[in-house]
């Protein structure tokens, strides 16, 4: 209850803020598996933006131990990050940390953001105790609700994963499934849907927040499903 | 290393002048650069906008660069994939001279423009590149907005990365101490005629200067009392510059201060001022201006002063991307010029001739084909004289031709080693000597005959009486057109040379000597297509003597011209534009220019166009042989 007053008081601080000026930071992570309670993060990426810039050298990009031994087959096809290269990989707990310092104050941004948000906060939580509850943009959202609006083509409502998504927007998706990659081909996609809202004249964060935040819109559930099955 | 800042480095690396940059340095700039999505049509910057606080490089998409003067748009430059805009207004952060749009949905890298003048600062490279590039953007500020379009495509010449200060700066420096009036100074800037004042302190140390724009702005405008000290308007700290630095030093200074004047100093002491107009005064050198001050001089010594700056053009041109054939006729107007004064020197010398002549230019000078200053071919027809007066009349004009060549020599002209000269008595003759010169080449052809032909049926008259240039061609054209055997041999002489281009597509270069591995464009390139072309001339009585307009006259009349015209004029533009970098790097480095060609220095299209130049030589050479074969020896 606390948590949510601090929320929405804060809500209302920074809805007038313009977006061009607002910093976010682009987030994927790569996962053992989608089970939000059995599976864990294997690696960070991120990428910060101010408003549309996106800024190539504030990057984040740490792969981790995960704390289950148990991985999908599946998840290492995708990902292609195998259990004996993670055996090297540094402990998640200081990496979380150097994580929250990064992203500390920033909007998260992410494609199906709320899928990487609760693994984080997940981890964050059992891990350093801390309650990560940052503000957050999905821009699987804000591609839909443009289709919905009429901006962008209606054949492009089949397109869920973030390939599709950055095809049709006419940029380039190489590297795919590594988190950093990902991160920046999702700010890249967030970058040219901000072009669309401003065309709208969607300028403030409120706006952006209305059409985008997770916590608000209801069909998230279906959208990420959608986008993983891939 | 992460993959997405590599991606960006790795495209740096094929962009000037980050090309120049080893990886380290790259990485660091690469990590301070941000991504920038424009969608087209948008206005990235603005004309007399904020100033740029990055350098742009294009990844994707393509932008216009374009000012709106007096409601017309002037597209100055196309920028797309790997090219930058912004740095001029990034360096002199005044404001955006022009407009940039994206034309196309475009993405850009910001470079923030401390890393740029990071970079200025530390690399030579960068510092060139970038001054070469937009320099001449700054530096034509005071011009008229006419202008602009005209300077701002050019790029900034050579002459500023090799030309000291000390010698463009103005030497006497006038000085006041800061507490003379205002009143005082601007009377002492008037009798000087003189547009700055340097302002010292007791201890007769510059501390400040006042320009006619402190004048303008801090006193008349604000209707200052002129009786106030100088010390309260002039501007400072004074910016000094090493009488050693290059000009392109000062120009990065007077960017970097937003000024126009710099002292100048040399071993500790004031040496003198260089202000933006020396700069624009040393590279602004246009071919108008040399020719205009080519027809004002009145003697040897200011003719030779006054055709300094031919090199100067020439390397202007070539920067400007000229193409060859209007550099080799600015060339040819200049030299002209140089040759027509000289005449009317020798006129005013030896008194008027006692029978019209008229001076002839030989070879490319007769081609209007010159680059460089080259050796001098020339020679001199004069009317018939009556028997009585032939001794007389020769007599003066080989003073008079003794007189021009020494001239010419004085101006940078060599005399001709064949002494293929007008003051060579063999080359000064009566047009009736000239036409028995001629038919004897022409029906015994061999030999010497048939290069003498050569070289002296591209003759154009220069000076003088031109019915007599005139008549001469008439009888050549008249005698020349149905001779099968001398043309045959013509012929032969045009095929003697195969391009140097083998089944491989290697190029086959000098085997030995001073030039090994290197290629002879004029021997293997240049020169067989001017012998076909003056061949097929001779033969169809074309009367134009320049390759170029040679082949515009046969278009109608020449089969084989009317098929290749636009290949031959293309590969003999491309040839020339080659020859005269290579000789304007030459002259640069103080040396002779020559012919000689490193095929290797070229770039992978330089090449390919050689090659395909070299395929179309070859290809005419075969149709010559074809037409001619009864003929060929």
């Amino acid at each position: 209850m606390i948590k949510f007053f601090r929320k929405s008081k804060e809500k209302k601080l920074i809805s007038q803020q313009m977006i061009i000026d607002t910093n976010f930071v682009v987030v994927d992570t790569e996962l053992t598996g989608l089970n939000e309670f059995r599976d864990n993060i294997i690696a960070i990426g991120a990428i910060k933006m101010i408003g549309r810039t996106i800024k190539i050298g504030d990057i984040f990009y740490r792969t981790v131990s995960p704390s289950t031994k148990k991985f999908r087959k599946e998840s290492i096809m995708i990902h292609e990050i195998t259990p004996s290269e993670l055996e090297k990989c540094p402990e998640i707990k200081p990496i979380l940390k150097e994580f929250i310092s990064f992203a500390k104050d920033n909007i998260v941004v992410g494609h199906c953001v709320n899928l990487d948000l609760s693994f984080l906060k997940r981890e964050i939580k059992s891990n350093i105790d801390y309650n990560f509850e940052p503000f957050s943009v999905d821009t699987l959202l804000i591609y839909k609700w443009l289709i919905k609006k009429g901006i962008l083509p209606s054949d492009y409502m089949k397109n869920n994963s973030l390939e599709n998504i950055a095809l049709s927007l006419g940029i380039e998706a190489k590297e795919l499934h590594n988190a950093l990659s990902d991160a920046y081909i999702t700010a890249q996609i967030f970058q040219k849907l901000l072009v669309y809202l401003a065309n709208l004249k969607i300028l403030t964060l409120g706006e952006l927040l209305n059409i985008a935040c997770p916590d608000i819109c209801s069909y998230q559930d279906i959208a990420k499903k959608e986008a993983y099955q891939l | 290393m992460v993959k997405i800042i590599e991606d960006v480095i790795d495209f740096l690396k094929s962009v000037p002048p980050f090309e120049f940059l080893s990886d380290e340095v790259i990485n660091s700039v690469t990590v301070k650069t941000s991504l920038e999505y424009y969608p087209k049509g948008t206005y990235i910057l603005l004309q007399d906008g904020a100033p740029s606080e990055f350098l742009y490089v294009i990844k994707k998409g393509g932008v216009k660069v374009f000012r709106r003067v007096e409601n017309e748009d002037i597209v100055i430059d196309y920028r797309s994939e790997g090219d930058s805009f912004g740095f001029v207004s990034l360096m002199s952060g005044d404001k955006s001279r022009a407009n940039v749009v994206a034309i196309d949905d475009t993405i850009c890298y910001l470079i923030p423009k401390d890393i740029i003048l990071g970079l200025i600062n530390k690399y030579s490279e960068v510092r060139d590149f970038f001054l070469r590039s937009f320099m001449n953007i700054y530096l034509d500020k005071g011009y008229r907005e006419e202008q602009y379009k005209r300077s701002i495509t050019s790029t900034v010449d050579k002459i500023l990365f090799t030309t000291p200060v000390e010698e463009i700066a103005t030497k006497e420096v006038i000085s006041v101490t800061e507490n003379t009036s205002i009143k005082e100074a601007a009377k002492i800037m008037c009798e000087n005629s003189i547009s700055s004042l340097i302002i010292m302190d007791s201890n007769g140390i510059p501390v400040g200067i006042i320009t006619d724009k402190d004048l303008r702005k801090k006193v008349v405008a604000s209707a200052r009392n002129v009786d106030e000290p100088v010390k309260n308007i002039m501007s400072y700290p004074i910016i000094k510059i090493d009488a050693k630095d290059f000009c392109f030093e000062a120009v990065v200074r007077m960017l970097k201060y937003n000024i126009h004047h710099l002292l100048v100093i040399k071993n500790g002491k004031i040496h003198g001022i260089i202000t933006n107009h020396d700069i624009m005064m040393l590279q602004g050198l246009s071919p108008i201006t040399i020719v205009r001050d080519l027809e004002i001089q009145q003697t040897i010594e200011g003719l030779i002063n006054a055709s300094k700056g031919v090199n100067i053009i020439v390397g202007n041109l070539i920067s400007q991307g000229a193409k060859a054939s209007n550099i080799t006729r600015i060339i040819t107007e200049i030299n002209d010029r140089i040759v027509k004064k000289i005449i009317q020197f020798a006129e005013r010398e030896f008194g008027q001739p006692p029978v019209p002549y008229c001076w002839l230019a030989l070879g490319s000078e007769g081609r209007k084909e010159q680059t460089f200053k080259t050796d001098q071919d020339n020679a001199l027809v004069y009317a018939d004289p009556s028997p009585s007066e032939q001794e007389a009349v020769q007599k003066y004009f080989l003073e008079f031709t003794k007189y021009i060549k020494e001239s010419l020599l004085k101006c940078g002209f060599p005399p001709c080693p064949g002494d293929i000269m007008a003051s060579n008595p063999k080359w000064c003759q009566p047009l009736k000597t000239w036409k028995k010169y001629f038919s004897q080449w022409i029906y015994t052809p061999k030999g010497e005959n048939i290069n003498l032909s050569n070289i002296f049926f591209d003759f154009r008259g220069i000076y003088g009486d031109l019915s007599l240039e005139e008549n001469l061609r008439d009888y050549l054209l008249n005698i020349v057109k149905d001779q099968k055997v001398f043309l045959g041999y013509l012929a032969n002489l045009a095929v003697r040379n195969k391009p140097p281009l083998g089944f491989f597509k290697t190029f086959v270069v000098e085997k030995s000597g001073e030039h090994k591995d290197k290629l002879n464009l004029k021997i293997k390139g240049i020169a067989p297509i001017v012998d076909i072309i003056r061949l097929f001339s001779l033969e169809k009585s074309v009367r134009e003597t320049s390759t170029l307009e040679r082949i515009d006259s046969l278009r109608n009349k020449h089969t084989v011209v009317r098929d290749y015209a636009d290949e031959i004029i293309y590969a003999f533009e491309f040839l020339m534009l080659l020859r005269m970098r290579h000789q304007y790097e030459q002259v640069l480095q103080g040396n002779v220019p020559d012919n000689f060609i490193d095929p290797e220095s070229l770039s992978n299209l330089e090449k390919k166009l050689l090659k395909d130049t070299f395929q179309l030589i070859s290809k005419l050479q075969d149709i010559l042989i074809e037409r001619y074969k009864l003929m060929i020896i």
